[in-house]
């Protein structure tokens, strides 16, 4: 039966931030240490609001961080129809990574996005980390074949939306959550 | 066009909390925020119930603009569905919040997150839009329960029991035979002495007959508090029995707990558990139940055909007792005949309980019941004693409104006879008992004595 590393806190995020310099300037709160972990093949969820005021959340499938700091998260065109949409129309996005095996999580979030085309790079970041976090799920909480089905997606259907971050701020549960990353 | 009426009845499995939701929030501004949540508590057909953990960006956002959006899958087939929300209002207590807090006890324990999870409050949504996202989807699986067929087939046999004993027995053997469940009991609750007693049991190593749970404790006492049906379907240590009981009576004495202790039977690690209270005439009588070392193993229809299956119950409870008036005596009933051999009865006043030499047999009511008879066979010989003078003597101290004589009767029957005692207690027609007494019987009362009414 495998077990849960002890459950990460909003705590330790300020003693990694310590060891990491800004990787992008100073208006960029991504660090080095955070670049490796947006891309470890982690949990994906992106948020952004409709222009009559609604809410969206969704999965994605993958992110990628440019030589240039902005942040790529792979979505499926098809399920993510309405959030693409919104994206299109001008509106902000948040972005939330959270690894399983410890809740650590990160938000992102930026005022505006782009959709732009999917690259080569894109499809096979996507395989890799979606297959990581399937891996994840079946061996801690869910049976394979279903860790599978809820980390799928249509290959030919993927599309990316970019951003460049404008703040962040910890989301692992606990006292302190919620703190922006600011130095 | 007239709009599609919502129904979260579909959803049902999705809302079990098996599935981590996905919640986005946003502020005035319309800055959005987007995180994962625990749990998406159903609370009928167009309400859901989501948990208020911690007081973050998400809490203010739903305090500010009132909206939310919540994207749930179904934990076997992976359909996903987007719902639109609107707030409503926090409840930090009653039946939604405990069942929200027993839910997410569970939750933490699997999630390895014990002791950061702690529920605050159930904040209650009206669901305005309920949208499919597409996914890959499983299939159905075959499922080779049918609890409706399972409850149908008990109801019938419940309500063919003639007397209490045999209804008790009935229904932990639908359970285990209908149901397929592995562990069950029913207790009884004796509110005055703000505790549970196991009246039967099914599946477990010893019966646990007699075995006591404090009220308010675990997801037996609050469901019997809440009087609303209680799930677990993740081992948590929050809502574990084991040694509990004896650590909440310290202020009774140790040695004196441990002596007139019936090990409480139920599972050291259980992973699923089912408490649902049985109401009998809008009372609380006790609580049905039922528990699995499987995770997951009671859904929602489980549920729902169980606390049919203790509203059955509770009515057959409620006409069986009714036993004021004698009716022609059909059948008696006949417990095993007692084998003779001469006993020493102690009896303690301090709490009633009763010793048969040196073991213990029962305390409380029950135990008051067995030295009243005893006395009154002693002094008078007689053997032959109705519930109606029982539930006219003052010295019993029955609860003037909740008295449960014949289900207490049921409970010290079940002893006797578990103990192979040379005493014995048989129901020798409505609202009659017969007592059997074999070899010789010496009383002894320790403590001050109770005056009888003989």
């Amino acid at each position: 039966m495998p077990t849960y590393q002890s459950p990460a806190s909003p705590q330790d995020e300020a003693r990694l931030r310590q060891r990491s310099a800004h990787a992008f300037g100073p208006e960029n709160p991504l660090t080095e240490e955070l670049v490796t972990f947006l891309q470890s093949g982690i949990s994906i969820l992106i948020g952004t609001v409709e222009p009559n005021g609604v809410p969206l959340p969704r999965l994605a499938h993958g992110c990628r961080v440019t030589d240039i700091g902005t942040v790529r998260v792979i979505l499926c065109r098809r399920a993510a129809a309405r959030t693409i949409e919104a994206i299109d129309a001008g509106q902000p996005v948040a972005a939330t990574f959270s690894r399983p095996e410890d809740h650590r999580s990160i938000q992102l979030k930026a005022r505006s996005a782009r959709v732009v085309s999917v690259e080569q790079e894109d499809v096979k970041a996507t395989a890799r980390q979606s297959g990581h976090f399937a891996d994840v799920l079946a061996e801690f909480i869910f049976a394979r074949e279903f860790a599978e089905a809820y980390v799928g997606y249509w290959p030919e259907l993927l599309g990316v939306i970019e951003f460049t971050p404008d703040q962040a701020f910890v989301q692992t549960p606990g006292p302190g959550a919620g703190a922006a990353l600011s130095e | 066009m007239a709009a599609t009426p919502i129904s979260l009845a579909p959803l049902r499995r999705s809302l079990e909390g098996i599935v981590a939701a996905v919640l986005a929030t946003r502020d005035r501004a319309g800055t959005p925020n987007i995180s994962m949540i625990s749990q998406v508590h159903y609370v009928d057909d167009q309400h859901v119930a989501l948990s208020y953990q911690f007081f973050n960006k998400t809490r203010r956002n739903l305090l500010e603009t009132r909206l939310a959006s919540v994207e749930v899958a179904d934990p076997l087939t992976n359909a996903t569905h987007r719902l639109t929300l609107e707030y409503l209002e926090t409840q930090s207590a009653g039946p939604v919040f405990e069942e929200m807090r027993a839910k997410l006890a569970g939750i933490a324990s699997h999630t390895g997150m014990a002791g950061v999870f702690r529920l605050l409050g159930a904040d209650i949504f009206r669901v305005t839009d309920i949208e499919a996202v597409p996914s890959h989807l499983l299939p159905e699986p075959t499922n080779p329960r049918d609890p409706l067929k399972a409850l149908r087939l008990s109801s019938a046999r419940l309500r063919s029991c003639s007397d209490l004993t045999a209804l008790f027995d009935a229904t932990v053997d639908c359970l285990t035979g209908q149901f397929g469940v592995e562990h069950c009991m029913i207790l009884m609750l004796d509110p005055d002495a703000e505790r549970f007693f196991t009246l039967v049991s099914r599946g477990y190593a010893a019966s646990g007959i007699g075995s006591e749970i404090l009220l308010g404790e675990g997801i037996i006492g609050v469901a019997a508090r809440e009087r609303v049906p209680i799930r677990i379907n993740h081992m948590t240590a929050d809502y574990r029995y084991g040694a509990a009981i004896r650590e909440s009576v310290i202020g009774s004495g140790i040695e004196w707990q441990a002596a007139t202790e019936i090990p409480f039977p139920g599972l050291d690690s259980p992973s699923s558990q089912l408490a649902i209270p049985i109401m009998v005439q809008d009372k609380v009588f006790g609580v049905l139940f039922v528990e699995s070392e499987q995770p997951m193993r009671f859904w929602h229809d489980d549920e729902d055909a169980m606390a049919v299956l203790a509203d059955v119950l509770g009515a057959c409870i409620s006409s069986l007792s009714d036993c004021e008036v004698d009716i022609p005596e059909v059948e008696t009933e006949r417990a095993p005949p007692p084998i003779a051999r001469s006993v020493t009865v102690r009896h303690f006043t301090r709490d009633d309980s009763v010793f048969l030499d040196h073991d213990y047999l029962i305390k409380g009511v029950a135990g008051a019941i067995l030295w009243l008879l005893l006395r009154q066979h002693a002094t008078t010989g007689r053997t032959e004693f109705t519930t109606r003078e029982l539930r006219l003597d003052s010295t019993l101290r029955l609860p003037q409104h909740s008295e449960n004589l014949d289900a207490r009767l049921v409970l010290l029957r079940n002893r006797l006879n578990e103990r192979s005692a040379p005493i014995r207690l048989e129901k020798s027609g409505r609202g009659k008992l017969r007592l059997c007494v074999a070899g010789g019987v010496t009383l002894e009362s320790v403590g001050a004595e109770t005056p009888l009414s003989v």
